[in-house]
């Protein structure tokens, strides 16, 4: 063992920093300027103009308050029942209190329809809508919209649950700038410890959605706004028709309001938490439908964003690029990189292997330290840190992996109109037409 | 007054039959004197006014007596049929004569009993009138009576509204085994007034207005809009506001997943609508989960029942209402032939009052199931305004009676009148929107009376 560290530092100082920086020039080029310059760039702009945007953030909450308007909660779900007793429990904490919830059953074949009726019974909810046919999320989201009566809706998913300000925090957006027409709120996850697969999404969230988003929206290129925790105007949604036929219905919703002009940005102290799936297998299939949506949404459905048109938004154009680039164009490069690296510095291979573990573990610990800066759960969430040696192999191989099998399945065999978590007869009508 | 007119029926059977052909108001006690009556359909009102009046007699050779309708029509009045003997097209005797002489050799089977309480009298009443025609108690559909269903003569008995009292004998007649009950219906009735006479609509959970109009929703499945039917109409097609698609084929563009109502009076939009039952007799709004549930049952009498029509209840019998400090009606009786036989021969004087309470219809519609407790209030009452030697008695749902020993007429009445003065002035105040009107007696007890000349002047309004 002490030969091969012996050797590991002779060859790294015989070879010399460039050949390291130029066998890793994937990472050192590509990914660590986007995910952690860029990352510690916005965030310290953003601390240097705390100061005014507290201000703001104040000025804008307490317009809210004194506006104090109606707020619907709207819960699509399918046999979710044993969630609802707790989400409305919730909510009912909340700081901001006139809400109007929306439980909208999508033909549950479970109790959701007993434990609804009751919690109607007694007040706990306003409206409970029941579908006895199943028409997938997109429409029992549509029928709560049809039905709510506020000024914003607010589309959770059942499991969800939500730090006591929350829901003001989500709002406050809507009041420090003109032309938000939504904002979506900072999900982490709830069964950190559950197992491996928990904790390492965890670690993924922190990077991506608290650290990650914060800079997107800075930069006016957030692109989803999360189906577990994200605010709407409704006027707007009444005017985009509400959601259309899923998977990816969130990350759809978002783009077609971004292409009406409406500004998208991220509250991240709007905390929510939901629960991940807790085996590897769970989250392929998970992961699996999301990556099929970037294909399907972001390249075909909204292909017109890249044209050359009367409506043509740079900043739009420039938000999806960056995201096909970073996650499809690169993902595909990354294998041709990897097997060139494997052919071409075969005799470097031994080395390889750790040395990727350090370098992506100093830039993850780095990405890490960013988001327990921003955490306002740090001392929960500090124990996460003694995965991030595995988060290379989870983001840099098991991840890279499953969005590869998904964006060719997508492809070539558009397997996202067959995915069963959507009911067939939308999918079908919606491959007829293309979207 | 005038007269029933009456032609008797010449027969060479010796008996006396009565053809009755126009109804009049009447004293209806000449009726014993014939062995049967043959009543005309033609004033089918009359005919079933003075049925009523015989089957609802407690005279035993008056409500038992055999009864037979003369009719050429086909469409006999059900409940005129019910309570007659049978039907006949000819106004020849023979053949009918069999069926008197078979009741009036079972009517002579019956002893002579002692009827005590109301209700003891209905239920021999029944019972004689079931043994001596063989027949089952049969329930009929009656459109005019609040329950839907009137028992043949027993309704005859309940028909102002105090059903609950009716099933309460019924139920004492099953607990005691001389019914047979048999399934016939189950009902469900006003929790107030007992009445079937009910309307279930849906109504408005938020407002509980019934103003509801009912749509299908619409899924269009390619763009995932849901809405209600109306949000697609668009002349004489169905075009998605969302995507402005048409809608040609259920099934395959759309389908209709649910329904929604919405109350035209709050616009709230709801799926499940509250239940509510409109009673249309008392115009109480029930929850459904509060109407009473009851089962109407057809009555066969049993051996014990036969054995009861035929010799009467025996000493055992329980008062109708069990009201603490008042004796049996029974009991009173006893009492109060004592205190004649004293005031005979001691030539001493006591007296006897009444107390009746007295409700319109429409109030004891409104009061309900609660004119129980308005009677053992009254009840309280008169025990703690009297005085340990008198003796208190109650009779027929709503008459009070009182025995005072050697106390004068004036007495009684001043002590009477107190508590009805007092009871008024309580009960206005407790109940403002009811009409109670309390009728006081009081009568000397004199060697010269019976007791039953005694009871009858206390209880004649």
């Amino acid at each position: 063992m002490f030969t091969f560290w012996d050797n590991f530092f002779y060859s790294i100082e015989h070879e010399g920093l460039i050949r390291i920086i130029n066998l890793f020039w994937y990472y050192f080029y590509i990914e660590a300027p986007r995910f952690v310059i860029l990352d510690v760039i916005i965030l310290g702009i953003i601390l240097f103009q705390s100061r005014r945007n507290k201000l703001n953030f104040k000025r804008a909450r307490y317009e809210l308050l004194a506006e104090n308007p109606l707020v619907s909660i709207i819960v699509p779900g399918r046999n979710e029942g044993q969630h609802i007793f707790k989400l409305v429990n919730g909510l009912r904490e909340q700081t901001y209190t006139n809400l109007e919830f929306i439980i909208v059953d999508d033909a549950s074949d479970d109790d959701t329809y007993l434990i609804c009726r009751d919690l109607k019974e007694n007040g706990l909810i306003h409206v409970y809508l029941r579908n006895d046919i199943r028409g997938g999320k997109a429409s029992a989201a549509n029928l709560g919209l049809r039905y709510a009566h506020g000024k914003f809706v607010i589309h959770v998913d059942a499991d969800t649950s939500f730090d006591r300000n929350a829901i003001e925090n989500i709002l406050v957006p809507f009041y420090m700038e003109d032309n938000v027409g939504g904002v979506g709120g900072n999900v982490k996850v709830r069964n950190i410890h559950e197992s491996i697969a928990t904790s390492l999404q965890a670690i993924e969230y922190l990077q991506t959605i608290s650290v990650g988003r914060v800079v997107t929206s800075y930069l006016g290129i957030y692109r989803i706004i999360s189906g577990a925790f994200g605010a709407f105007r409704r006027d707007v949604l009444l005017r985009l028709g509400g959601w259309d036929v899923g998977p990816g219905l969130d990350g759809d919703l978002t783009i077609k309001m971004r292409k009406l002009d409406f500004k998208i940005r991220f509250a991240a102290n709007a905390v929510s938490l939901t629960n991940v799936p807790s085996s590897f297998s769970a989250l392929s299939r998970q992961r699996m439908r999301w990556s099929k949506s970037l294909i399907r949404f972001r390249l075909r459905k909204h292909h017109d964003i890249y044209l050359p048109q009367a409506n043509f938004s740079f900043i739009n154009f420039f938000a999806l690029w960056e995201n096909i680039f970073y996650n499809l164009i690169l993902d595909f490069f990354w294998w041709i990189y990897a097997i060139n690296l494997l052919v071409t510095n075969f005799d470097f291979l031994l080395f390889l292997i750790p040395l990727k573990f350090i370098i992506y573990g100093i830039g993850s610990t780095f990405q890490f330290t960013l988001a327990m800066m921003l955490s306002e759960r740090r001392s929960q969430e500090w124990k996460l840190f003694m995965y991030i040696p595995l988060m290379m192999i989870y983001n840099g191989y098991y991840m890279r992996t499953v969005r590869t099998i998904a964006y060719l399945r997508e492809i070539l065999f558009k397997s996202s109109y067959r995915d069963a978590w959507n009911p067939q007869k939308s999918s079908k009508k919606a491959m007829e037409i293309g979207i | 007054m005038a007269e029933l007119r009456i032609t008797k029926l010449p027969n060479i059977y010796n008996r006396e039959i009565a053809y009755i052909t126009l109804y009049e108001e009447s004293d209806i006690r000449q009726l014993a004197l014939y062995d049967a009556l043959i009543l005309d359909y033609t004033d089918a009102t009359g005919c079933l006014k003075l049925l009523r009046l015989c089957r609802s007699s407690f005279i035993g050779s008056i409500y038992l007596i055999p009864i037979f309708i003369y009719s050429i029509e086909k469409n006999i009045d059900p409940k005129v049929e019910s309570m007659s003997d049978g039907i006949i097209s000819s106004l020849q005797v023979e053949g009918i004569i069999t069926k008197i002489d078979k009741l009036k050799s079972r009517q002579a089977n019956l002893t002579t009993v002692d009827s005590d309480t109301p209700d003891i009298r209905i239920m021999t009443k029944i019972m004689r009138y079931l043994y001596t025609r063989e027949i089952k108690l049969q329930p009929i559909v009656d459109p005019h009576s609040s329950l839907g269903y009137s028992y043949p003569i027993l309704s005859e008995h309940y028909n102002n509204g105090n059903i609950s009292d009716m099933f309460r004998l019924t139920d004492d007649l099953i607990n005691r085994e001389f019914f047979k009950p048999k399934f016939v219906d189950r009902l469900h009735l006003c929790s107030n007034c007992y009445s079937s006479f009910i309307n279930y609509r849906e109504t408005c959970p938020k407002c509980g207005s019934g103003d509801l109009v009912t749509e299908n929703l619409i899924h269009h499945f390619v763009c995932a809009y849901v809405g209600p039917e109306h949000d697609f109409h668009s002349g004489d097609y169905l075009v998605c506001p969302k995507c402005n698609r048409m809608l040609r084929h259920i099934g395959v563009d759309y389908d209709k997943p649910s329904l929604v109502y919405t109350c035209r009076n709050c616009l709230n939009t709801f799926q499940e609508p509250n239940m509510e039952a409109f009673c249309f007799s008392c115009q109480k709004h029930n929850p459904v989960e509060t109407l009473i549930d009851k089962q109407i049952y057809s009555f066969e009498l049993t051996p014990i029942g036969e054995e009861t029509a035929l010799h009467g209840f025996g000493k055992e019998i329980k008062e109708e209402l069990d009201l603490p400090g008042f004796i049996t009606f029974t009991t009173f009786n006893i009492f109060l032939k004592y205190e004649i036989e004293r005031a005979k021969n001691n030539n001493r004087l006591s007296s006897a009052g009444s107390l009746i309470l007295s409700l319109a219809d429409a109030d004891r519609h409104k009061l309900g199931v609660g004119y129980s407790k308005l009677v053992t209030e009254i009840a309280d009452f008169m025990k703690n305004a009297t005085t340990s030697t008198d003796i208190l008695s109650f009779i027929n749902n709503n008459t009070f009676l009182i025995i005072s020993p050697d106390s004068e007429p004036a007495r009684l009445h001043n002590v009477l009148e107190n508590i009805r003065q007092s009871l008024l002035k309580l009960l206005l105040s407790s109940l403002p929107n009811i009409h109670i009107n309390l009728i006081i007696k009081a009568i000397p007890i004199s060697g010269y009376k019976s007791h039953n000349e005694i009871i009858g002047e206390l209880i004649m309004l």
